[in-house]
């Protein structure tokens, strides 16, 4: 089966998803905001792109492999998620840490 | 020109806005956060890439880069965490 104008439609709504989360990585502060604009490019690019491919191709090589590479990035998307998140809290914890001691150690030469 | 030549090369943009977090930060948290985003787009250019050329070998090569990304990035968020601590 081969339908141009369908594929044409799932990849311009993947590239749309992308470059949505890119304007959003640009525009927002903070690792933490930021880590938010991975969710969409890892679960729904993915998708769409594959989407496209299985319109295009059918069930082939081609779109088997472009299926199990759906699967990876939607299994690493949320694992990696977790683990930046969890690396952004820990170093905001210790920054935090750090700057109390400073304030502290400067409350006592004051006096 | 084909459909998928056009989307190869607006993935291929993409990843410019990531370079520019990669580089500016202005914390490593933040290129962390980017380098992510951009390995997941250079994964989706290789399939696209596989698919605009008829190369069936670059989605073997998307299926590495998938997983050495996921690598890379666990261990960079890992030695971030500790050089922090």
């Amino acid at each position: 089966m081969n339908h141009p104008v369908l594929v044409s439609v799932l990849l311009a709504a993947a590239i749309l998803v992308i470059y949505a989360a890119c304007l959003g990585l640009l525009l927002v502060r903070g690792a933490a905001a930021r880590l938010h604009y991975l969710g969409p490019v890892t679960l729904l690019s993915p998708g769409l792109v594959s989407l496209a491919i299985i319109v295009q191709e059918g069930l082939s090589q081609a779109g088997r492999k472009a299926i199990f590479i759906t699967c990876v990035l939607l299994l690493e998307g949320p694992i990696m998620a977790h683990i930046i998140g969890r690396a952004i809290h820990s170093i905001s914890q210790q920054e935090q840490r750090t700057s109390h001691r400073e304030g502290n150690s400067n409350s006592g030469k004051r006096e | 020109m084909t459909i998928w030549l056009l989307a190869e090369i607006g993935l291929l943009l993409a990843v410019i806005p990531c370079a520019y977090v990669i580089v500016r930060g202005p914390t490593l948290s933040d290129a962390l956060v980017g380098l992510q985003l951009g390995g997941t787009i250079a994964v989706l250019a290789l399939v696209v890439l596989a698919q605009a050329m008829s190369r069936p070998s670059f989605y073997d090569l998307a299926i590495v880069t998938a997983v050495l990304s996921f690598a890379s990035g666990f261990m960079l968020a890992h030695f971030l965490e500790r050089w922090f601590r």
